[in-house]
């Protein structure tokens, strides 16, 4: 379903003239097949989002192809790769992404809206659903400024199941949560996985690991360990 | 919902922003508006001003002050002094000379109540040998004007609904009004010389004047005739008179309106780069603020297409409504200036008509978006090519 070959993708740090270049990830090949759970972990600053958002289609490789149901998206044009995005992942940042100008609800509802037509009709009552999914329908009203950090990973858990995306990716899904709600989001995303959901979740924290079927540790933008 | 929601969604939970925002492009169409409209009737007057006078050489006397010369040349009427009425068949008997046509300085009359201006001048004509003010007429006389009949000028008889104007104690009837004008002429009784008599016998014209002299000779050249050698001929004709040659008079006023003019558009253009640079300014830091955003919709689905056409809108709505704001406060200002502002500073402006004020308005709301749409374009380009990536990463 997802496949990499070679990726790299370099950044320079710096002002001009003393930039210096980082390699976030070193060719990478890696084959992420329909219903897996896949845990990348590794330290700070070793490429886990780099490549996570290369997966998504966020960021161009500098070389290397990425392949999405057998097409390469970097040979698609930006609409249609933002139509990919939009219809066959859903995401969980680890900064906190929700539009603070719009409640609960119509933060929800926001990836539908670049959804065919036919999804959008019912995209509010999709968007209570997800929000019941995730025990958060008593604060579609509330805007993200009263929410707490749990229930804002919930509802950010929320939007990206909305279009029902056969690929969810997570970066740092359990950061700054305690023990407690981290165990509720991993539950939710765990009763995801169970729905036949693809999962790409990337974490430096070990105790997450358990929750894959699939297990890859990275180091200077490499696979370091062969894949369990 | 839609992108329109989206837009209004985060103009309502940023209202000091959008204020702001509004606030210049309102300061920018309000301005644009008020000096378009004011610039123009300043010309218009100015042209129609000169028209009037009509003349090709104003005979004024020639040891009237320096200061009653620069009045008359302003086309303000001051002079108290007054040259002999055989001035005009010396004059009219010159081979150069076309029309001539005398006037008389009857007197100004402070705080009438027959005027919307402050002050009402009474001039006597001869409406045989007129061409420079029955032409204005609005609608032709149906007789001849008798003893005590009067011509008004468009600001005469405004707060009296009776057709009697009272010159100390004097009874006019107005019989006929100008159109508007733009200088003196608006507030100005126009009489014939027998009336100017019988006003002087019954005492209705304070100090020593008399309807034997005249004050002014509107004078009309026949064509090929050079101006200003008649103009020194005339001196010779008709000893003790000034003649002052309309081109001098034109140039006086086009100098003056020239210096106008450039002012107010120095100062639209200074108005126009700051507004322009502060509008950029602003939305340029909305755009990074918002970086995270950008790129969470990015994730999400949005193309560039779409992040462009966002910021487009939520610029085009901000534009929209601070324009709206700008012009309905200038017409206020506009309507204030007319109805209070002119008279007390005793300006003479002319205002368009009510179509031509539509049309100037829709013009000026048109430049100003035009004239902020760099600043407008500028963040939404730089917001559609965000790196999501980067995006959401740096802030």
């Amino acid at each position: 379903m997802i496949e990499l070959r070679q990726v790299s993708k370099m950044y320079f740090r710096g002002k001009r003239g003393h930039q210096i270049t980082v390699t976030a990830v070193q060719e990478i090949d890696l084959k992420i097949d329909l219903g897996e759970f896949v845990v990348i972990t590794g330290r700070s600053g070793c490429g886990k989002t780099s490549l996570l958002n290369i997966i998504a289609g966020l960021s161009r490789p500098d070389s290397g192809q990425m392949f999405v149901d057998g097409t390469d998206i970097w040979t698609m044009k930006d609409e249609d790769i933002s139509a990919l995005r939009n219809q066959k992942m859903g995401f969980m940042f680890q900064v906190p992404s929700l539009i603070p100008t719009l409640n609960v609800l119509d933060n929800v509802v926001v990836p539908t809206l670049f959804a065919p037509k036919e999804k959008q009709k019912d995209a509010y009552q999709h968007a209570k659903q997800a929000l019941e999914a995730v025990g958060l329908s008593h604060r579609m009203d509330a805007f993200p400024r009263h929410l707490s950090a749990g229930e804002e990973k919930r509802v950010v858990i929320a939007r990206a199941i909305i279009n029902n995306p056969p690929v969810l990716l997570a970066d740092e899904p359990t950061a700054n949560l305690d023990e407690l709600t981290e165990k509720e989001v991993m539950a939710l995303v765990q009763e995801i996985h169970r729905g036949g959901t693809t999962i790409i979740l990337v974490t430096h924290h070990p105790s997450l690991i358990g929750y894959g079927t699939r297990h890859l540790t990275m180091s200077d933008g490499r696979f370091v360990e062969p894949h369990s | 919902m839609s992108l329109f929601y989206l837009v209004l969604q985060g103009l309502k939970e940023r209202q000091f922003r959008s204020l702001l925002i509004g606030f210049f492009i309102f300061v920018l169409t309000g301005f644009l508006l008020a000096t378009t409209v004011i610039l123009r009737g300043v010309e218009k007057s100015l042209r129609t001003g000169m028209e009037k006078l009509g003349a090709d050489i104003i005979v004024i006397p020639y040891d009237i002050t320096e200061q009653a010369q620069q009045e008359v040349l302003a086309g303000k009427l001051g002079s108290t002094d007054w040259m002999p009425a055989d001035n005009v068949r010396r004059i009219s008997e010159m081979e150069a000379v076309e029309k001539v046509s005398p006037r008389l300085y009857l007197g100004t009359i402070k705080g009438s109540p027959y005027s919307t201006d402050n002050e009402l001048f009474v001039i006597a004509f001869d409406p045989e040998t007129d061409f420079t003010i029955l032409c204005w007429l609005k609608d032709k006389l149906k007789k001849p004007l008798k003893i005590a009949e009067a011509i008004g000028g468009t600001s005469i008889n405004k707060v009296s609904p009776s057709e009697h104007v009272s010159v100390n104690g004097y009874e006019l009837t107005l019989v006929g009004e100008l159109d508007p004008v733009g200088i003196w002429y608006d507030q100005t009784l126009f009489v014939t010389f027998d009336t100017a008599r019988d006003m002087i016998a019954k005492r209705a014209i304070p100090g020593e004047v008399s309807a034997d002299t005249i004050t002014t000779i509107a004078v009309d050249l026949k064509p090929g005739y050079d101006v200003a050698r008649t103009a020194m001929e005339m001196m010779l004709v008709a000893p003790g008179i000034w003649p002052v040659k309309a081109p001098k008079l034109m140039t006086i006023l086009s100098t003056q309106r020239a210096g106008l003019i450039k002012s107010l558009f120095i100062a639209l253009g200074i108005i126009w780069i700051l507004a322009v640079i502060l509008t950029g300014f602003v939305f340029s830091i909305i755009v990074n603020e918002r970086r995270r955003e950008i790129g969470m919709l990015r994730a999400v689905g949005a193309s560039r297409n779409f992040i462009f056409r966002l910021f487009l809108t939520e610029s085009a709505v901000l534009a929209c409504s601070g324009g709206l704001a700008g012009i309905i406060l200038s017409m206020l200002f506009l309507y204030f200036m007319r109805a209070w502002l002119m008279p007390a500073l005793e300006i003479q402006i002319l205002f368009p008509s009510l179509p031509g004020l539509v049309l100037f308005t829709v013009g000026c709301f048109l430049t100003a978006l035009i004239l902020v749409l760099p600043a407008l374009l500028y963040p939404a380009v730089r917001a559609s090519r965000l790196d999501p990536a980067v995006a959401m990463r740096e802030v």
